[in-house]
């Protein structure tokens, strides 16, 4: 049987700018599901699953998705490496967004 | 020999000849043995208390970071890993001051007596690379991200019996004072609050600085607390300390405290009373947290951990 755990990275909060999550520790997972409930989005927000080698240096994996609307959002990662977060970027006039943004690893 | 000294004699040798179990002490019944090597174990992080509606948790208790496995991974030696095998649990506070990391586990007592809570323990304050104030210089023996790091703490959540008196056993280690200035001191809390009770009913808002009690300036020195840990000249070197505590849920107050060779007697530290509180008939939560006062994640590791009782 496969070990499983998610981590709410964040939770009813509202972003008026881009941001990051903070790092999550996966080298034990072999996979994972980035899960956002979107709401009262304004623009569009770009989501880039990220690695690192130490939880401190940052690049993109080719794990990315556009969000254009409300409602609930998965972007499927593999190869998380060590340690993993989300990037996330808002784009256009007055953008903003309501999240509960999960983690979900399985390994 | 009589009988229960020869069950005894052989529980000890079954203790002593077990390399996971040997390295602790634990009291008669085992209630939760976890090595994180096979998951979290039931860790998970506190958030306060609501309806549904999250608009309602108590301010302090609604980012708490919760606990991840840890491989101890860093930039300059790699996977350092746990005390045994890979896995360790890890409190990891955010890089902004006030942020919090939380893991409790959530139990109940078959009934009132002494339980023991014991882990191998090692901390750090991520490692810097651009530093903007140093409270320290490095020497190369003493490590200046030793003075980000703020403190932690052990805290039982507990019923207190018939007349349903909530209490709560806590102890900080105070590694630095807000200001960063080295404290190395074990702190008991003087005075209780800031349960999601108290904040519906309108607890001062000046006072929300601290998840485990009123206020982060309702603490005291543990008599005989000064306790010097190893801080191991280097962010990314730790070491495993054992930590052993003892608290009573019939007389509601902490027992003793040992860190490696300081034992400390608690039971003359008075424990403030939380009041009356219901549906907690039997309640046992047993949480660790963790607190940074500076721009810089604190992190708290687990090697394992073992909660065990009198009863």
């Amino acid at each position: 049987m496969l070990q499983t755990h998610v981590a709410v990275m964040e939770k009813d909060r509202t972003f008026n700018r881009s941001f990051e999550t903070e790092p999550w520790e996966c080298g034990w997972a072999s996979e994972g599901l980035w899960l956002l409930k979107v709401s009262d989005l304004t623009g569009t927000l770009e989501v880039t699953s990220e690695v690192s080698p130490d939880g401190s240096d940052w690049g993109p994996s080719q794990y990315s998705l556009t969000i254009f609307e409300n409602g609930l959002h998965s972007l499927a990662a593999r190869d998380l490496g060590p340690w993993t977060r989300l990037r996330a970027t808002l784009s256009g006039e007055h953008a903003s967004v309501h999240l509960f943004l999960y983690l979900s690893l399985k390994g | 020999m009589s009988r229960s000294e020869l069950n005894e004699s052989m529980r000890q040798a079954i203790l002593s000849a077990d390399p996971r179990l040997s390295r602790f002490d634990p009291l008669p019944r085992i209630l939760s043995f976890c090595d994180f090597d096979e998951g979290p174990g039931g860790w998970a992080t506190l958030i306060g208390n609501h309806d549904g509606d999250l608009a309602a948790v108590h301010p302090m208790k609604l980012d708490l970071r919760a606990p991840q496995l840890s491989s101890t991974t860093f930039f300059d030696i790699g996977s350092h890993g746990a005390m045994d095998g890979v896995y360790s649990l890890k409190l990891a506070t955010r890089a902004e001051p006030g942020s919090w990391s939380t893991a409790m586990k959530r139990l109940t007592s078959r009934t009132l007596g002494k339980v023991q809570f014991e882990t191998y323990f090692a901390f750090t304050a991520e490692q810097t690379f651009q530093r903007e104030s140093n409270t320290r210089e490095f020497d190369g023996n003493i490590s200046p991200s030793e003075s980000d790091f703020g403190f932690f703490t052990l805290l039982c959540d507990a019923w207190g019996g018939a007349d349903d008196k909530r209490f709560l056993c806590a102890l900080r280690y105070l590694n630095t004072d807000s200001e960063g200035q080295l404290v190395k001191k074990w702190m008991y809390k003087t005075r209780e609050g800031g349960q999601s009770r108290d904040w519906l009913a309108g607890e001062p808002a000046a006072r929300l600085d601290d998840i485990d009690g009123a206020s982060q300036r309702d603490w005291e020195e543990v008599p005989g607390g000064y306790n010097p840990l190893c801080y191991n000249e280097t962010a990314t070197k730790i070491n495993w300390h054992y930590l052993r505590w003892v608290f009573d849920l019939k007389t509601r107050r902490n027992v003793e405290l040992q860190v490696n060779d300081l034992t400390m007697d608690l039971r003359d530290v008075p424990v403030p009373a939380a009041g009356k509180y219901e549906s907690l008939n039997y309640l046992l939560n047993i949480r660790l947290d963790v607190h940074t006062y500076r721009p810089v994640r604190n992190l708290l590791f687990l090697d394992s951990t073992m909660i065990s009782a009198d009863w």
